[in-house]
């Protein structure tokens, strides 16, 4: 059975145009978000480290070391095991801080671009033989496929046309799918669809070969059972134990692959994947690897059942061509197609992103002008098509010359000499840049020479120590292994131990490692709200790319681009270092947010980033277990404690940043806690701004009712510092405030001050009436006999005038005692139902009376109804008062009304006038006694606050509308008093 | 750090039973799937060992 090209041709296209279409559904959000967000998408898009080699290589590899084969799925399933002592932590700093390769990592952690620029060239030597292995294995697949009978007996040699234009068609499939900048989630869904759908086709197709080799060849699992009991030598093989270097250099070498393999890394870390999702993946993927390699020895002893001429390698394939189904041959070579193009596309893509942060990047940058999103992108496209462009000529050079399992091998051992920094990332923090890339130098020069350059060459240095190693080619992948791995992690440790680490790095490394004491310090930066970072960063982005990247930081952090506070700037410094990273590369970013956005040099002791370790705790809280939960119970007590005080709290930094504004001082202020906390004290609203900041800088430790004017009140604030604010305890990072609001009790104080005044005028005027009173008295009866004595005239206009002098005084006198009474005897008569209209009728009565004063007409508008609880007597006092004084300050003509209404419980009283009004500044004076604005001697300044006295006394309340609002001029006095339960009096 | 103790457990009974695992897996004749099932039999430890853990978890 053999196939024309012209047949095999169709079906390649229909599969990658399948594919397409799926990437370009996933693209266009045709496919639900959530879906992209479930474990098994990412389970099966990490299914792309299954690549051609799994399909032919790994039959080879059983061939040659039986179970040895399970290495290769066991060292994956493995890593995934261990996820949460490796993959997570890497995944968490790839999260944080948008790494996507191993080279991004390394440069990040030992803050080196020469780590990077080795990582990515290591990695391109390395990668470029497996990329040419995928492409000569669909190019002999399809070699195999249309080769004729005649031919079968002859070594399979390569199809070149259909590999370029499989090359071509990959080249199309990355520029359109994986070039893209991606969105908020950090992934390329269109890419993601394309090779969870590769990878499921895969699965299924391994299973249906292994059914057809089962029960197709074989006729069933007893049949294979009995032609295994009639092949002996086949169990032996597969038994025979592998030398214990190889075994464990083979597992180690798959274990790695998850961590070094940069398209297995990528669609790992890099494609939005998060820790929910990679948990389930730490059985999923094994689940997964499972199935894929339950078929691989059905498939094997079926190629050796039937006697295939073809390598082991090629089995899958020869099982269609043994059983004659075009069906399955086609299927094979469709699924080595889709094994090979995943593999290849993520590759490629990896690789080139790892280029462009690591070899272009901090070699050449665009100008400012240029639009760097579109010149990263072209950039990129450039990269993809040389990758694949070298992929191909690689293959053609390689072609014939060495076989799939050779490829793979040196490719792993290449990827392996990043696993020491890998490690020292996450568990070693002395490790430093100089020991990593000694380390890396000494193992890469030994795989170069051991395993890279015999494949191209045939002359190698090294053969003869290669031939000396072992005779298998397992052995030999073993010893190369051990030996530059060896080298380098010897080398590694041994130079990072001599040399010194700069601070730099440590600080990175405490990013980094998983017990991490790192104790974040504050700094400030030198620039001060976002306009300013947009323009700083406009030197490196240019302006357009500058305003879109402080947008995009400040809209990920909900930050208003008007926040000053230090910590926002700080937090919006980071997010920008950590976005450019995704888009040019860890180093490049770092070193333009060093160079434009730097921190203020200098300054006072290193202060600790309160802040920044409570968001962390807060972040891990979950995770703490023992003694590290406890503390954090006890911290969280503590803090809940502080935030509830019933006083106002605030805890400043040593620079004057606010680190604590408990609830009280929210309520106290006004300021929500998000407003404040991170903001230098400086920069608070007035007037606490002056309050604190004064307080902040005064050696005083404490201060006393300051008065301050807040929204229109004033108000009294005590404050004082904590005992270690003083100096007590050195080690102590700035100062604790507590605020206190004394408003209250000023108020009450001034009150009682006043209550107390108005009791010794009351006390003044008793005495002074009855001292006065009687010399009055005696005067008055003297001029009154001084009438009846003489008829003089003058004596007896004298005598009337002393008379009538005699009764102003007694009027003053008795206003006097009156106001005394009330003031401070308080005659606590019971009050009873008064009617208010009959009250305001006979005040009037009794006022029209004075012939001399004003004409005015009063009107009583009292409804009948009103009935307050009052003393009779002294609420037509207080009606006296107010209609005389209304009197006195209004025209001739004019009109005084006096209403009452009922208000709910309350009855409102209203006395208005015509007059002039009492101006605003008067209006709270006018209750003060002996305050009048009436010409002396006409008034005694006591009515008011008569009316006052016996309305506190009532409970009621009293109240001034002057000018009236519906007159606009004249006064309204309002009066509430409680209503009596009883009508009609 | 937070290690998972049931993974500690795994790795306690993979180091002791390694060398009967081995027998066990060698002595099968024709059951050459044994390796498999002590696959299956990791992965459904491994799923016992992971319900339960909240998402949140480093």
């Amino acid at each position: 059975m053999s196939f024309e090209l012209i047949e095999l041709l169709p079906a390649g296209i229909a599969y990658l145009a399948l594919l397409f279409g799926i990437a370009h559904a996933g693209d266009r959000g045709w496919i639900p978000e959530r879906v992209f967000r479930h474990p098994l998408v990412y389970v099966l898009s990490l299914g792309v480290f299954a690549s051609a080699y799994s399909v032919f290589g790994i039959v080879g590899l059983a061939h040659e070391t039986g179970y040895g084969y399970l290495s290769f799925y066991a060292g994956v399933a493995g890593t995934f095991l261990f996820a949460p002592l490796l993959l997570l932590p890497i995944l968490r700093i790839c999260r944080n801080f948008q790494l996507d390769s191993v080279a991004d990592l390394l440069t990040f952690r030992f803050r080196s671009q020469a780590a990077g620029t080795v990582v990515s060239l290591t990695m391109l030597l390395a990668m470029l033989p497996l990329l040419a292995m995928q492409v000569q294995a669909v190019s002999e697949t399809v070699a195999v496929l249309t080769r004729s009978s005649a031919e079968s007996g002859q070594p399979v040699r390569s199809h070149h046309l259909f590999a370029a234009l499989f090359c071509l068609a990959l080249l199309v499939f990355a520029i359109l799918f994986g070039s893209k900048r991606r969105g908020t989630e950090r992934r390329h869904n269109g890419l993601v669809a394309a090779i969870a759908f590769e990878a499921t086709f895969k699965l299924i197709v391994m299973l249906a070969l292994g059914a057809a080799a089962v029960y197709g060849v074989f006729g069933g699992f007893g049949a294979l059972e009995e032609w295994l009991s009639n092949h002996p030598e086949q169990l032996e093989r597969l038994r025979a134990p592998m030398s214990e270097d190889a075994s464990r250099s083979q597992l180690l070498l798959f274990f790695s692959t998850v961590l070094c393999m940069p398209h297995v890394f990528h669609m790992a870390f890099a494609e939005g994947a998060t820790p929910s999702t990679m948990r389930p993946a730490s059985w999923g993927v094994s689940i997964y690897l499972l199935l894929l390699s339950l078929p691989i020895l059905p498939i094997l002893w079926a190629g050796i059942a039937t006697g295939s001429a073809l390598p082991p390698e090629y089995f899958p394939l020869a099982l269609g061509i043994g059983l004659d189904s075009p069906a399955l041959a086609l299927l094979t070579y469709l699924v080595a197609l889709s094994a090979a193009s995943g593999a290849t596309i993520v590759v490629t893509l990896a690789l080139a992103s790892m280029c462009l942060n690591h070899l272009v990047l901090p070699f050449y940058q665009p100008r400012s002008s240029t639009n760097i999103y579109r010149w990263l992108l072209w950039i990129r496209r450039l990269l993809i098509a040389t990758i694949i462009l070298g992929a191909y000529l690689l293959y053609r050079v390689l072609a014939q010359r060495q076989s799939a399992i050779g490829l793979g091998m040196t490719a792993y051992i290449g990827t392996l000499q990043f696993v020491p920094g890998i490690l020292a990332t996450l568990y070693w923090p002395r490790a430093n840049r100089i020991g990593l890339l000694a380390g890396m130098a000494a193992g890469i020069a030994v795989w170069i020479a051991v395993g890279l350059l015999p494949l191209v060459s045939d002359v190698s240095a090294m053969g003869m120590v290669a031939e000396w190693l072992g005779n298998s080619r397992a052995d030999i992948g073993g010893a190369i292994t051990v030996m530059s791995l060896g080298l380098n992690a010897v080398v590694f440790l041994v130079v990072s131990l001599l040399t010194p680490i700069s601070d730099e790095e440590r600080s990175a490394a405490e990013v980094c490692s998983l017990d991490d004491l790192n104790r974040p310090a504050r700094h400030t930066l030198a620039v001060r709200d976002a306009t300013e970072m947009k323009e700083r960063l406009a030197e490196a982005l240019g302006p357009a790319s500058a305003e879109r990247e402080v947008n995009r930081a400040l809209a990920e952090l909900k930050l208003s681009p008007n926040d000053r506070r230090p910590l926002a700037m700080r937090r919006l410094r980071n997010r920008l270092e950590v976005n450019l990273s995704g888009l040019m590369g860890p180093a490049v970013a770092h070193d333009i947010v060093n160079r434009l956005l730097p921190y203020r040099s200098g300054g006072t002791k290193r202060t600790e980033d309160i802040a920044l370790i409570e968001a962390r705790l807060e972040r891990y809280q979950s995770s703490l277990t023992g003694l590290a939960a406890d503390l954090d119970s006890l911290r969280r007590y503590h803090r809940q404690t502080l935030q509830d005080l019933p006083i106002g709290l605030c805890a400043l930094g040593r620079d004057g940043e606010v680190l604590m504004w408990n609830q009280a001082m929210v309520t106290l202020t006004g300021i929500p806690w998000q407003d404040v906390v991170g903001s230098d004290v400086s920069s608070l609203p007035e007037p606490w701004n002056k309050l604190l900041h004064d307080f902040f800088e005064s050696p005083e430790p404490h201060l006393h009712k300051a008065r301050i004017e807040a929204e229109g009140h004033r108000r009294w604030i005590s404050l004082h510092k904590t005992l270690n604010s003083l100096g007590a305890d050195s080690a102590s990072d700035g100062q604790v405030i507590v605020a206190e609001d004394m408003t209250e009790t000023q108020l009450l104080e001034e009150e009682l001050i006043h209550s107390e005044r108005l009791a010794s005028i009351g006390r003044l005027a008793a005495g002074v009436a009855h001292e006065i009173g009687n010399p009055v008295t005696g005067i008055a009866c003297l001029a009154q006999n001084l009438k009846y004595d003489t008829d003089n005239p003058e004596s007896l206009q004298t005598a009337s005038e002393i008379l009538e002098q005699t009764q102003r005084i007694t009027r003053i006198v008795q206003s006097l005692v009156n106001f005394a009474h009330a003031g401070v005897e308080r005659q606590r008569s019971e009050p009873e139902p008064v009617a208010v209209a009959a009250c305001a009728d006979e005040a009037i009565h009794l006022l029209t009376l004075n012939r001399d004063a004003t004409e005015v007409t009063f009107r009583n508008e009292c409804a009948a109804d009103v009935v307050v609880m009052a003393d009779h007597q002294r609420l037509q006092q207080v009606f006296i008062n107010l209609l005389s004084n209304a009197r006195d300050a209004s025209p001739a003509g004019s009109t005084i009304t006096v209403s009452a209404t009922i208000e709910g419980e309350r009855a409102h009283l209203c006395v208005t006038d015509q007059g002039s009004g009492i101006p605003e500044t008067y209006q709270e004076q006018v209750f003060e006694p002996f305050f009048t604005t009436k010409d002396p001697g006409k008034g005694t300044g006591l009515g008011l606050a008569l009316v006052y006295g016996i309305l506190d006394e009532w409970k009621g309340e009293i109240f001034i509308e002057s000018p009236v609002r519906e007159q606009g001029f004249g006064t309204r006095i309002h009066l509430w008093l409680p209503c009596s339960s009883v009508t009609g009096v | 750090m937070y290690i998972n103790p049931t993974l500690l457990l795994l790795l306690a009974l993979m180091f002791v039973f390694a060398p009967t695992i081995q027998e066990w897996v060698l002595s099968g004749g024709t059951a050459w799937y044994r390796p498999y099932l002590i696959w299956v039999l990791m992965i459904c430890f491994i799923y016992w060992s992971q319900r339960g853990r909240s998402d949140n978890e480093f």
